[in-house]
């Protein structure tokens, strides 16, 4: 939301706003993750790490069987207030957002949506673990799709 | 969170103004031991009809869903206990997995990213097959407390 050219956006569910409902918090950058993470990138706790940091996700199953707990930049590294403060702005994914993220892919309105190294993507980059939401809308003129979480 | 030395704190999610959790009031059901405190996780029971809410152990990941909720007002506090009886007190808790980040007095083993599911309505980290309801995202061993996203 800060580049005057991107194509990301959250439309629906930013938390303080009316109707708000996803989940957000501020993470630091995992030491050495390069390049740097922008908005619209899914990231993921990076385990033992203090501060609490996070890297680019890939969908996976975690411990015993349970989901993964992916996180959607909605203010990157390209951002001068991320600058600042040294925080990525996340919300939390799963937990009720909609939001609209450049691809490259052509995938197909009620399309399953997972993250393959922090890439928003219609294929599951493992087979047969959790998706994390659901395309809704894909404009392949502009190269953007519309996912809810 | 009324009690002064908790460290127990709903971060983020808490509605109406960070919106993500869902609210409500159960009484507790007659004879819970120990009785539900704030930060404990709770569950929904049919007792007789009613809705009361007893402490929740996760089930396995291929059992039905767990519903859990998060104990923001407990029984050892005296709004809780007004409202209710002192049989029943009246407990306020958040659904829990709609989108909530909490702290919570807490001394288990755990490192960031670890998930953590409710044994006796105690966090507990996960190392069997059980539904996590959350993973950490912080904690501090020396203050001994834990903070959890879910």
């Amino acid at each position: 939301m800060s580049y005057l050219t991107s194509k990301f956006d959250v439309l629906r569910g930013l938390e303080g706003n009316e109707g708000s409902s996803a989940l957000t918090w501020e993470f630091v950058q995992g030491s050495g993750v390069t390049p740097d993470i922008s908005e619209g990138t899914i990231v993921s706790v990076v385990t033992s790490s203090n501060p609490t940091s996070v890297d680019r996700h890939t969908s996976a199953l975690l411990t015993q069987n349970n989901s993964d707990h992916p996180w959607l930049v909605i203010r990157g590294k390209e951002s001068s207030e991320s600058q600042f403060v040294n925080k990525l702005t996340c919300a939390k994914l799963r937990t009720g957002i909609v939001f609209k993220v450049a691809t490259a892919l052509t995938p197909t309105v009620g399309d399953l949506v997972w993250a393959n190294a922090g890439v928003p993507t219609n294929v599951d980059p493992t087979g047969g673990v959790p998706h994390l939401g659901k395309v809704i809308a894909f404009d392949e003129d502009n190269g953007f799709m519309v996912v809810e979480s | 969170m009324s009690n002064l030395n908790s460290q127990f704190q709903v971060m983020a999610g808490r509605p109406p103004h960070g919106s993500s959790a869902m609210e409500g009031n159960f009484l507790q059901k007659t004879s819970e031991s120990p009785v539900l405190t704030e930060g404990m996780i709770g569950k929904i029971e049919n007792v007789a009809g009613v809705a009361r809410m007893s402490k929740l152990t996760s089930g396995a990941v291929a059992a039905v869903p767990d519903y859990p909720w998060l104990v923001i007002e407990g029984a050892d506090m005296l709004d809780s206990q007004a409202t209710g009886t002192i049989a029943n007190p009246r407990l306020t808790a958040l659904a829990m997995k709609t989108g909530l980040i909490f702290k919570v007095d807490s001394e288990i083993s755990v490192v960031v990213g670890d998930l953590v599911w409710s044994n006796a309505g105690v966090l507990t980290k996960v190392t069997t097959d059980k539904q996590a309801l959350g993973q950490v995202i912080g904690l501090n061993t020396a203050a001994k407390y834990v903070i959890v996203a879910c």
